[in-house]
Formats: C-alpha cells, sequence, structure tokens
C-alpha cells in the first residue's frame, strides 16, 4: 500500500508560523542564544 | 506544472520505517511503498499531477516544490516579515545587576551594580504600557533577568502585575518569566511570585552537586545544589501553576555527573513537574564540548531522561525558526537597570551596542543604530545559505557575527556558532517520532 502519513504538519498550517505564538511552547525562553558565556 | 525535490528534505529510515522531514516547511511524514520512495528520489524536473497522491501530500509537506522556486529567497521574505512583526514585542529586562552569587564565569560580575530606583520604574512601566497602547501590538512577553531579580522581586512584582492587568485591559496577552539562580526562596517569595502574576521560572544547575557547588556559590553561599533542588520543591508546593524550567548547562566535566541529578530530581517527585532544557556551557575552556561534541551528548541525555519517563517538546525543535534571533526583530528588547536599551543581552557588555534610552515620561530615545542590527542578515553568509538547517537556526546568534572583527574571521563562518541541532537533526526527528502520543 502506497501512503504517506504525516506525523508533523507543515508549520505554516499548523500555525507555529502564523502566530509565533512562543508562549504556549515550554521552552520559548530557551533559544540557542542563552548558552552562558564565560568570555 | 513541473516540480522537483526541495533542497531542505531529508530523507531517513527508523525501525524499519521510511520518512521524510523538510527543514523549511518543519513537516514529517511516514511514507510507505517503493513507488513513493523512488518517486521522490528522482523527482527533478518531473512534470505531476499534483491533485493526487503521492504529489498531493509531497506538495503539502513542502517535500517536493515548483521547479523554479527560489527556496532561499523564500526564507528571507519569511524572516523579513517576521522580524519586522508588530504584533510581538519580547522584552528582558533587568533592574540591577546585583546578585548574591559570584559564579566563576559570570559576565556580568565585573559590571557596575546600578540598582534603578523606583523612579524608573515609573518610567519603565508608563514606556511598557504606551507598547501595550500600539494598536499593533497583540502579545507582550516579558523576561525579568538580572543580577538575581529575586532580590528586588518586590519591584518586579509591583511592575508585572500592573502591566498584566493593563494587558488583559487592552487584549493584548501577557506572558512574563522570571531568570533566577533560585537561592532565594521562602513561602513569602513564592506567595509574591504567584501575586505578581509570573508564569515562568527559569533556573540553573551545572551539573550534580559535586560540579554545581565548584561554580555556583559565594561566600555567603558555599554550596547552592541542594538549596536550589529544595526550593525547586517548594515552588512545585506553593505556586503549583508556575512552569517551572531547568536549565541544565552541560559540560565535558559535569556530562558523567548528570545520571545522579536524574535520580535526584525522582527523589524529589520533580518529573515532568518541571521542564528540563539543556545547554552546552560555552567557552574556550577544555572542560566545554565543542558544539558537535555537545550535539552528540544532548542526545544520549534526552534518551537518558525519556527513558526515566521524562518528556521534552520536540516539536519546538523542529519547527522553523523564521523570526531569527532577536538581536535583529525590530520588536525585541533588552533594558538595563538605568533604562538603557540594547537589543539583546548579550550585548549588554559595552555602551557601544546600545540604541537608546527610555526617558521622561516612558519615550524611548533612540540613537540611529537600530537599524545597524536590523539590516543583519544570516542570509549574507555563503555557509548558512548552503545549509540544510537553515531554516531552524537562521544563523545562530547575530551577536557572534556583529561583533567579529571580520567577515573573514566570523563565528559562523568557522561554524564555532552553529546550533547543535546541524549534527543531531535526525536523532532529534527520531526522539519526536518515539515519543509523540
Amino acid at each position: 500500500m502506497e501512503s504517506i502519513v504525516f506525523l508533523l504538519l507543515p508549520a505554516i498550517l499548523t500555525g507555529d508560523i502564523a502566530t509565533d505564538d512562543k508562549c504556549d511552547t515550554s521552552d520559548f525562553i530557551i533559544p540557542a542564544c542563552t548558552d552562558v558565556d564565560e568570555s | 506544472m513541473h516540480y522537483r525535490s526541495s533542497n531542505f528534505s531529508i530523507l531517513f529510515e527508523h525501525k524499519q520505517n521510511t520518512y521524510i522531514y523538510n527543514t523549511h516547511s518543519g513537516a514529517i511524514a511516514n511514507i510507505s511503498g517503493n513507488n513513493i520512495h523512488s518517486a521522490f528520489n528522482t523527482i527533478e524536473d518531473l512534470s505531476v499531477d499534483i491533485s493526487s497522491e503521492p504529489y498531493k501530500s509531497l506538495v503539502l509537506g513542502g517535500f517536493i516544490v515548483p521547479f523554479d522556486t527560489d527556496e532561499l529567497s523564500e526564507i528571507r521574505c519569511d524572516m523579513c516579515k517576521n522580524k519586522f512583526k508588530a504584533s510581538h514585542i519580547d522584552f528582558s529586562i533587568c533592574l540591577s545587576y546585583e546578585c548574591n552569587l559570584s559564579c566563576s564565569y559570570c559576565f556580568e560580575k565585573n559590571w557596575v551594580k546600578i540598582t534603578s530606583s523606583t523612579d524608573i520604574d515609573s518610567r519603565l512601566l508608563a514606556y511598557l504600557q504606551g507598547q501595550v497602547r500600539e494598536k499593533e501590538t497583540k502579545r507582550v512577553s516579558i523576561n525579568w533577568s538580572g543580577g538575581e531579580p529575586m532580590l528586588f522581586l518586590d519591584r518586579i512584582s509591583k511592575t508585572n502585575s500592573k502591566l498584566s492587568i493593563f494587558c488583559k485591559e487592552h487584549s493584548v496577552k501577557y506572558r512574563s518569566t522570571i531568570t533566577t539562580n533560585l537561592t532565594l526562596c521562602s513561602p513569602e517569595i513564592c506567595d509574591n511570585l504567584r501575586k505578581a502574576a509570573i508564569n515562568t521560572l527559569q533556573v540553573t544547575l551545572d551539573g550534580h552537586r559535586s560540579i554545581h557547588d565548584k561554580y555556583r556559590i559565594s561566600h555567603l553561599y558555599p554550596a547552592t545544589y541542594d538549596l536550589i533542588l529544595e526550593n525547586i520543591s517548594m515552588l512545585c508546593e506553593y505556586v503549583p501553576s508556575l512552569t517551572i524550567v531547568l536549565r541544565i548547562n552541560v559540560s565535558r566535566e559535569n556530562f558523567p555527573t548528570l545520571p545522579l541529578l536524574i535520580k535526584d530530581l525522582a527523589k524529589l517527585n520533580l518529573k515532568n513537574r518541571i521542564r528540563i532544557a539543556f545547554a552546552r556551557l560555552r567557552s574556550h575552556d577544555s572542560k566545554c564540548f565543542s558544539v558537535e561534541e555537545y550535539a552528540h551528548h544532548e542526545i544520549v541525555l534526552y534518551r537518558s531522561f525519556i527513558d526515566e519517563g521524562w518528556s521534552f517538546n520536540f516539536k519546538r525543535k523542529l519547527t522553523p525558526r523564521y523570526e531569527g534571533c532577536a538581536a535583529y526583530t525590530k520588536r525585541s528588547y533588552a533594558i538595563c537597570p538605568d533604562l538603557s536599551v540594547l537589543k539583546c543581552w548579550e550585548l549588554a557588555s559595552s555602551n557601544k551596542h546600545k540604541i537608546g534610552r527610555i526617558e521622561e515620561k516612558g519615550k524611548m530615545i533612540l540613537n540611529g543604530k537600530e537599524s545597524t542590527a536590523l539590516a543583519l542578515d544570516p542570509l549574507d553568509n555563503q555557509d548558512c545559505r548552503d545549509c540544510i538547517h537553515l531554516p531552524l537556526c537562521m544563523g545562530g546568534c547575530a551577536v557572534d557575527r556583529s561583533t567579529s572583527t571580520s567577515s573573514d574571521n566570523c563565528d559562523m563562518r568557522l561554524g564555532i556558532n552553529c546550533n547543535p541541532i546541524k549534527y543531531n537533526l535526525i536523532d532529534i526527528i527520531k526522539a519526536y517520532i518515539d515519543t509523540d502520543k
């Protein structure tokens, strides 16, 4: 049987880009840029 | 119409299944049947009927695109649209650099300990309320940082609760976070956090006790590991609505100790009551992993925690990050204790990066430097343009680029600042597949 089953839809369809509502995600305050800087 | 494979699609096998993921769309699909597999691999200027399967789904997922699509231009358009978006504002606010710890690696420890005053607080509130009143504003996020913000929780609480009510009155969504070392906690502080309407608290451990207590200390606090864990437990009990994020800094030195930390968290019944976020300890020290080494160890950690019943938001890691770095996002500001303003906290060590100041009556006066930050574009870098992971990191931290002495010596070109997902993407997708319910 030929099939394509989506496990994750495109972000544009789920609204992750359109609304960019990081508030509702668990780790919105942990972007890559918060790495500890020892300089 | 003629179609071709997207430059951002990745095909891989996992547990006898074939999956396809696209970094540009963020879609993941399980594909079965040899025809689809081979169709995807051979699509190159192929005329297909996209109203029928499998091509309909391949187009929907962004796995194949119209032949003449310039995908990099699409990414650049998405980034520009998001970086100048007026509906969302993000602030990182520091009322003082004062701290009750003196961690050996702290980059703030030599900064002048300015503590802003209540007059400053009223000016700050007036400015923030002005931003909420802007007709485009739909969402405001504030991260209260320091120094140690718990030393000034009364002031934070007053401003935060007033702003929370003000946002509600103006139908603007409001979220606030406090980033603390969590050495200061009591039932009264918990009560204050609740009244302040703080939504999320972030605290960091530098590994298990034996390593953490070498670094996150001061003469007043010769050891903080057990204190922090006790205080996390207290918060869970007294402020159940608070989202607690435990950031675990990972290094070559502390990595072997982390299984002990997992056990300690389990003993305190913190499993899935708090959220875990790993971060690479970053310096030129041999104790730190390179990004690539860290990426491989990060997966080991995720799997170790998952095996003990923890869950993670892998979807967030697999979602395209079109807004890019805060340092070049229009409505993103870091506000210092004297109300001078930066684009990002990473730039706070030097006055030369300040873009303005909040003056009397809460009006921000810009000095003309903001455009320099807003003009930063990760697609200016050839290595980034050639990278299949670009939509997931959008060039990473812009500060490393803008402070680089020359473009030829840019950290990004050397790959130093690449996101770990460059090295563990497939493993992250597999973890998402294995744990998605």
